[in-house]
Order: structure tokens, then C-alpha cells, then sequence
């Protein structure tokens, strides 16, 4: 349960700036004057954008959750000053703080009513990013006060651009330091490495926001509530791609299981080998401390590692490749790791696939550099080779003693250890 | 021979539109040309390479647009002549010049159309989003529509002329592969515009456009590499079952190649020819489940019960791909692929047009194989007409639409070769 404590912290200052906000509007009397129709309709316009972008988030497994649309609309709302005609709009921070709030809020609740996901650690740090920007740009630097239009800076476009495009970049390291910060307080990650990973992940999607939301509010004296919709196309394209690029990995997925089943289907391996050896290494591997990503080609590595065998005219008996001799084994890895290289994305995989024979004196005597995710895949193959998905005490105590026969010869004793505990853990004690 | 005088003809066309643009308009700002001669040579450099089987894009389409507003009409062409002129990938220097005359015609003719429908060239005083939209919006959505157009159609005609492919075939695969996104990038035009003009930003607003300009190009690559991803997925599997038989691998290829150009004869649609072309090039994975000694054994060794054995790998090979979503409708035409026109075949003893389309043409197109192979390189004359009276010979067992298509495409193209089927020219 991660984050179990960092959601109701997250939560309650969510609601706390939503509060904050709407009173301090009603306190100042922050409000659009009277009669200035432009003023509300605009005000209408950035407040369904937002809502919508809150609605269309983009998440997937993996990645850190964003809402580009309303991020982009909030920055917009609050960059804005000038609509066409020479009209300026008359609420300041406050206002345009509250509209954003309330606007967020409800897309959030909305999505949570409709039984969707919604992270709230990275809504409330959305809403960190619009509360520097409006303060910034509105308080500090065109100092205008609550209700009355905002006074002119006299910067020529370019300059303008620049000012803006840098607050709405701070606003932008503000939310990922404040997700961060949560991320880290929870779980076991240390805050550097949460950040810098944050920032990576999510750079190129942040830029394209911060610029959109500049482009917004300086094409509105121009174009005024129009340029909402037309400098959000690129952002929604992007939001639709985004659901084409999930499919994309679901597609090398859904391809990596066929490939682990086809030795299967085949008759080369008994049924479920792959599985079985990719749940135990990706056990292993934990054990071990693999991050996330080297445990995921590890288990892609597992699934595959079999892969090779449909290359032989007749099967080995049980599909054991640990029975088989060394020569044979190098065959059935090399055109493992031929095939693997041919999907061209999972070069990760492949150089696991590489070492998976290679016996572990090599990395002793020799010195070679053998991945510690190929150590493990050899390991746990061997064991579900000997076991061959036998899960009796008998069987798992026999296939052992002949792992500890090659301990430091053919395997890592660190890995088997790993191993060892692995099983031990799980089923019934033997 | 006719291609070739396709070509001259396009660039005769292109030089011609350019002069009478330099003669008409004159000088073009240097500036502000030089500046759009930058982005689309940008862009065309950071171009997806081939997005689907035959076609690539690049935001060049939006950089032209904006330069019919900023540049005027020698403008845009020269915009589209220079783009296209540095080309890293391109070896033959004619494909190059091909796409100067093209891009260079895509462009002029875009400009050409704006200034048509009342475009304004110089919209610095237009206010307000109606005004915007009547004298620069509406007339960039003319321009970017008739450029799309002028696009695929020099482009469908080069394929015309260079393999025979049906004409209207080409201009629907193409308009369907990138024509949409080519109409829908060229919002982004139009934006570059507001904030050059209206705006004011002049030259620094390329700067800020690039950056919607990578975020719609991020959501194309996606499209490309959703395309790619399965053409990955099938070569791998295609070298999975190499491993085994390597013979399969370019039987493959020839069977995919001859099935695709069933299947545009037929006139099927975008979707349809790939789900054909998948198909044919995995009707033999299957095999991977029948054992090798069995493949290795010349045909008339084998006996009956093993002849069965060998024949239920259609069915394995259906089941084995089961779980990839974007070969869902292809597996049907793997499983039917020894189905029987007249409904005697297995494994379902499918009829007629009961049988997907996709295994009718699988079972002419390996049948054609097999004949050519058997046949080996003798007078392709003599090859052909072998298959027609093989084909027909059984009636009942194939469709005779496809038939008659697959003779026809033999005609027009000759041999199949184990070509590459899946991305690139």
C-alpha cells in the first residue's frame, strides 16, 4: 500500500487551496465587474477546458499521470489579461485561482463518481503549478489588484513570451517537486532520484503545456476565446496518440506472450515453462533489488528465453535445456536472441538472452561481464527444468542438490540464495 | 518507360508553376524566406520515415502552409523545392528531384488557392476571431485541402506508372493513410500565422510553434509506430518459424507480395489488404507445430495420416497467434486458408463467400507458390500459363475471382520476389 499516508495529506490541501481560494475571491471582492459579458464568457470557456482536460487524463502503467489539456487551459486562464478589441479582463489572481479550483475539482470528482482512476497527489500538484503562475505573473509582476483590470507591462511580444514561458516552467518543476516530495516520503525511493526520473518521464509533454498555455493567452487580444480550442488541437492530437501509444506496447506485450507460448504450442517445452520460470525469476529478482525496469526485461528475457528451441529437428526430451549439452545450449540461445533482435525493441531482452548459458566461472575466473538478470534466468530455468512443474517438497529438494552441484561453477551462489529464499517463502516448507 | 515520362512531365510542371510565380510576383522577402526554407528543411529532416507500407509525412505540409501567407507563391515553391533537396536517405538523385518538383508543386499550388478564395497576404490589422477566421482561416483550410490532394496524386501516380497498382486504389491508401492528420496538422498553419501577424511575434513565433509542431509530430510517429510495431510483430514471427524452416521465410514474402496485389486488383479496402497481406505472410506459422522431419519429407513420401498432420497446421497456426489483437482478422484467414470453394475443404467445410476473403486469396496465392516453385525459372510465358490451367483444372476448389485476379496480376507484374513486403519503397 503505497502512499497510503500521502493521499489524505494531498487531499486535504487540495480542499484547503479550493476554500482558500473562493473565500479570499469573495473577501477582496475579486469578482469580473458588472456588465463585462466578454469578461464571463471567457472566464466559461477556460472553466469546461479545464474540466475536460481533468476528465481526459492520460495514464497508463508506468507513467507519470498528466492532464495536459487542463494544465495548458488553467495557465492559459491565468496569462490572460487582454481580450480582442482592447478589452482587459477585470478579475485578478484570486478569481482566476478559485475558477481553476472549483473547475478541477469538479472534473476530479466527476471522474471519481464515473468510477475511473484519479490520482489526487497529482491533481493538488497540478494546482501548486496554476497557483505559482497566477501569483506570479499577476501578483508579482503586473502587481494588479483584486477586481480591477489588469495594468499593461510594456514589454514588446517576444519579451512577453519569455517571461511567461519562464513562470509557467517554474510552475512546472513546482508540481514535480511537490509530487516528488509525496512520492518520496512514502515510499522507499530517496527524492533525487524520484525527481529526476519525474522530470524525464514527463518533459516533453510539460514543454508542449507550458508553451500552449502561453500561445493561449497571447493570441487572445488577437483572437480572443477562439484561441482556446485551436492552440488545444496539437494537445488533444497528442491525447489520442497517446491512447495509440499504449496500444502499441499492449501489441509487443501481447506479441512477447505469443512468442513465450509458441515453444509450447509447438511441443518443445512442457506447457507453461516460460511462465512459470518468468514468475519465479521475477521473483528472484526483487529478492534481489532489481529496479522496476530491469525486472521488467527480466520477465520479458524469462518469457523468451525458450524461444530458440523451435530450431531443433527433434524436441529435447521435456524441453530441459539444462539436460542438453554445452554446444547445443549455445545453439538454442543463439537463435534465441536472433529472433528476440528481430522485433528491433527489446535490445534490453536480447542481452539478457545473450549470457542465459553462460556458466558463471566465467565471470570468477575470467572476469566476463555477465548481466545479473542472465544469472538469474539461468538459475531459475535450471530449477524449473529439474522440477520440471513439480511442486512437491521431494522434487524441489532434488532439483536443488543439483543446482548446489554447480554452485560457483555453473551458478551465481548469490542468485541461487535468492532463489532458495524465494521458494521457501510461498509454498509449504521443505 | 512511361514512369519516366511521368516523372519529366511532373518536373516540367513544377519548374513551369515556379517561373510563372517568379514572373508574376517577383522577389519574395528574404527574411522571412529564409526563415521558413530553415523549418522545412527541419522538417523534413525530423520526417517519419515511410508510415505505413508505402507513404511518409512530415510537418512540412504546415510549414508550407504558412508560407502561402507569409512568402506568396514562389515562395511556397521555393520553400517545398529547397525542403525536399537534402535528402540523406535517398540514393537515386531522380526519387530526389521527384520530390523537389512534388513538394514544390504541393506548395505553390496551396498559395495559389489561398490568394483564390480572398486569402489576406497581409493580415497584420485583421482583429477579432471572425475576421481571422473569413480572410485567413477558411482560405488556409482550401489551400491545405487542395495541397493534400495535389500530394496524393502525384504520389498515386508515380505507383501507377511503376507497378501497375490501380490508380484510384493509390489515391484512397494514400488519403487514408495520412490525408486526415495532412488536413488536421494544418490547424497548426494557421496558428503560425495568427501569431506571426496579428500576434506580432513576426520571426520569433517560429520558435514558439515548434513547440505544438513536436507534439503533433510526437502523435504522429505514433501512428507510424503502430504501423511498424506489427510489421515487427510478424517479422518476428516469420524469423521464429525461419529458425525452424528457413525456406519459409522467403515463401513468405512472395506469398505476401502476390496476396497484396491480389487484393488491391480486387479493390478491397486499406484495412482489408492488410489484413490479406498478414495473412499470407503467416499462413505457414502454423508449421512451427508439425514436426520438422515431416517439413523436411518431399511430398510424395508422406503419407496420408501424415498428410493430415501437416494440414492441421493451419489450424495451429490460427491459434498460435491468438492474443495479438491487431492480427485478429487475419487468423480466420489462416485457419480457412484449405477451405474449398464448393464447401468440401477443412477444417469447417466452409462455402463460397463464407470463406474470409482474406483465405480465399491465401489459398490461390500459395497454390501459385507452389506451382512456381515446382516449376522453377523457365519461360515466364510458359510459367503462366501453366498456372492458369492448374488453377483451373480443379474447379470448386478456388474462388474464380481470384483466380482471374491472380492471373491478372501475374500478367502485370511478372514473378513475385522475395522483396521486403513490410515498410519502406
Amino acid at each position: 500500500m503505497i502512499g497510503a499516508a500521502r493521499r489524505p495529506f494531498a487531499l486535504v490541501l487540495g480542499l484547503a487551496g479550493l476554500l482558500v481560494s473562493v473565500v479570499v475571491t469573495f473577501v477582496t471582492g475579486d469578482l469580473p465587474a458588472g456588465g463585462t459579458q466578454e469578461g464571463l464568457g471567457v472566464v466559461a470557456a477556460f472553466a469546461v477546458a479545464i474540466v475536460l482536460g481533468e476528465w481526459f487524463l492520460l495514464s497508463a502503467p508506468g507513467f507519470r499521470g498528466s492532464a495536459p489539456m487542463a494544465m495548458a487551459s488553467a495557465f492559459g486562464l491565468a496569462l490572460t489579461t487582454e481580450i480582442p478589441e482592447g478589452h482587459f479582463v477585470s478579475y485578478g489572481a484570486a478569481f482566476v485561482l478559485a475558477v481553476s479550483t472549483v473547475a478541477m475539482t469538479v472534473g476530479t470528482a466527476t471522474r471519481v463518481l464515473a468510477g475511473r482512476e484519479a490520482n489526487i497527489v497529482e491533481t493538488t500538484g497540478r494546482l501548486v503549478a496554476v497557483a505559482v503562475v497566477t501569483i506570479l505573473y499577476r501578483d508579482v509582476h503586473l502587481g494588479q489588484s483584486p477586481g480591477t483590470p489588469a495594468p499593461t507591462d510594456g514589454l514588446v511580444p517576444w519579451q512577453q513570451a519569455a517571461l511567461m514561458l519562464g513562470i509557467t516552467m517554474l510552475a512546472l518543476v513546482a508540481d514535480t517537486l511537490f509530487t516528488s516530495v509525496l512520492r518520496a516520503l512514502s515510499a522507499t525511493a530517496n527524492l533525487r532520484r524520484t525527481f529526476v526520473e519525474e522530470v524525464r518521464s514527463s518533459f516533453a509533454m510539460s514543454m508542449a503545456v507550458a508553451v500552449t498555455g502561453v500561445l493561449i493567452a497571447l493570441a487572445a487580444p488577437a483572437m480572443g476565446i477562439a484561441a482556446l480550442p485551436l492552440f488545444l488541437m496539437p494537445l488533444v492530437l497528442t491525447l489520442f496518440a497517446f491512447r495509440r501509444y499504449v496500444s502499441i506496447r499492449a501489441t509487443y506485450l501481447q506479441s512477447i506472450r505469443t512468442l513465450s507460448r509458441l515453444t509450447d504450442a509447438a511441443g518443445y517445452t512442457p506447457a507453461g515453462h516460460s511462465e512459470r520460470v518468468a514468475a519465479l525469476a521475477v521473483r528472484v529478482g526483487r529478492e534481489l533489488g532489481l529496479s522496476e525496469r530491469e525486472l521488467l526485461d527480466l520477465e520479458y528475457a524469462a518469457l523468451l528465453h525458450d524461444i530458440g528451441q523451435v530450431a531443433l529437428v527433434e524436441p529435447i526430451p521435456g524441453g530441459a535445456t539444462v539436460l542438453a549439452a554445452p554446444a547445443d545450449q549455445r545453439r538454442i540461445e543463439a537463435d534465441t536472441v536472433a529472433i528476440v533482435r528481430e522485433t528491433g525493441v527489446f535490445e534490453g531482452v536480447a542481452q539478457i538472452l545473450e549470457h542465459q548459458t553462460t556458466p558463471y566461472r566465467q565471470v570468477r575466473e575470467l572476469g566476463e561481464e555477465i548481466p545479473l538478470t542472465s544469472r538469474i534466468v539461468k538459475v531459475v530455468n535450471a530449477y524449473e527444468d529439474l522440477t520440471a512443474g513439480a511442486r512437491s517438497a521431494r522434487a524441489r529438494e532434488a532439483a536443488v542438490e543439483r543446482i548446489y552441484l554447480g554452485l560457483g561453477y555453473e551458478y551465481d551462489p548469490r542468485v541461487v540464495d535468492a532463489l532458495l529464499t524465494s521458494i521457501g517463502t510461498g509454498a509449504d516448507q521443505g | 518507360m512511361r514512369l519516366r515520362a511521368y516523372l519529366a512531365f511532373v518536373l516540367l510542371v513544377s519548374l513551369g508553376v515556379g517561373a510563372w510565380a517568379w514572373i508574376v510576383e517577383g522577389p519574395p522577402q528574404l527574411g522571412p524566406l529564409a526563415l521558413l526554407v530553415a523549418m522545412g528543411v527541419l522538417s523534413f529532416q525530423l520526417r517519419e520515415p515511410a508510415v505505413s507500407s508505402r507513404f511518409g509525412f512530415s510537418f512540412l505540409s504546415i510549414i508550407l502552409l504558412a508560407s502561402a501567407v507569409i512568402t506568396g507563391v514562389f515562395g511556397s515553391w521555393l520553400v517545398g523545392v529547397v525542403s525536399t533537396a537534402v535528402d540523406r536517405d535517398q540514393r537515386r538523385w531522380s526519387a530526389t528531384v521527384f520530390n523537389m518538383s512534388m513538394t514544390g508543386l504541393v506548395g505553390a499550388s496551396g498559395a495559389v488557392v489561398y490568394r483564390l478564395v480572398g486569402g489576406n497576404t497581409a493580415p497584420d490589422t485583421l482583429v477579432g476571431p471572425a475576421e481571422l477566421a473569413l480572410h485567413v482561416g477558411l482560405p488556409l483550410v482550401a489551400a491545405d485541402v487542395v495541397g493534400c490532394l495535389v500530394n496524393a496524386l502525384v504520389i498515386a501516380g508515380v505507383f501507377h506508372f511503376d507497378q501497375g497498382v490501380p490508380f484510384l486504389v493509390l489515391v484512397r491508401s494514400v488519403l487514408a493513410g495520412s490525408g486526415l492528420a495532412y488536413i488536421g496538422y494544418g490547424v497548426i498553419g494557421f496558428l503560425f500565422v495568427v501569431l506571426w501577424y496579428p500576434v506580432d511575434l513576426g520571426a520569433s513565433s517560429a520558435l514558439l510553434i515548434m513547440a505544438p509542431l513536436l507534439a503533433a509530430r510526437w502523435a504522429f510517429i505514433q501512428y507510424g509506430e503502430e504501423v511498424r510495431s506489427h510489421e515487427r510483430t510478424i517479422d518476428t514471427l516469420v524469423t521464429a518459424l525461419g529458425t525452424k524452416e528457413p525456406p519459409a521465410v522467403p515463401r513468405s514474402r512472395r506469398a505476401a507480395r502476390l496476396a497484396e496485389w491480389v487484393a488491391e486488383e480486387l479493390g478491397l479496402g486499406p484495412h482489408q489488404i492488410e489484413t490479406v497481406r498478414y495473412a499470407a505472410t503467416l499462413h505457414e506459422i502454423g508449421h512451427l507445430g508439425v514436426p520438422t522431419r515431416l517439413l523436411r519429407r518431399a511430398p510424395e513420401a508422406v503419407s496420408v495420416a501424415e498428410r493430415r498432420v501437416i494440414d492441421r497446421h493451419c489450424v495451429m497456426g490460427a491459434r498460435m497467434i491468438e492474443g495479438i489483437d491487431f492480427l485478429e482478422d487475419a487468423r480466420s484467414g489462416i485457419r480457412h486458408q484449405h477451405e474449398r470453394f464448393d464447401g468440401g475443404g477443412r477444417p469447417d467445410g466452409l462455402v463460397g463467400q463464407d470463406i474470409p476473403v482474406a483465405a480465399r486469396i491465401v489459398a490461390v496465392t500459395s497454390a501459385v507458390e507452389d506451382l512456381l516453385e515446382a516449376t522453377g525459372e523457365t519461360q515466364w510465358d510458359t510459367e503462366t500459363a501453366v498456372v492458369a490451367r492448374a488453377l483451373q483444372s480443379d474447379p470448386g476448389r478456388f474462388d474464380p475471382a481470384v483466380v482471374t485476379a491472380v492471373l491478372a496480376v501475374l500478367e502485370k507484374h511478372g514473378r513475385p520476389h522475395a522483396a521486403s513486403t513490410g515498410v519502406g519503397r
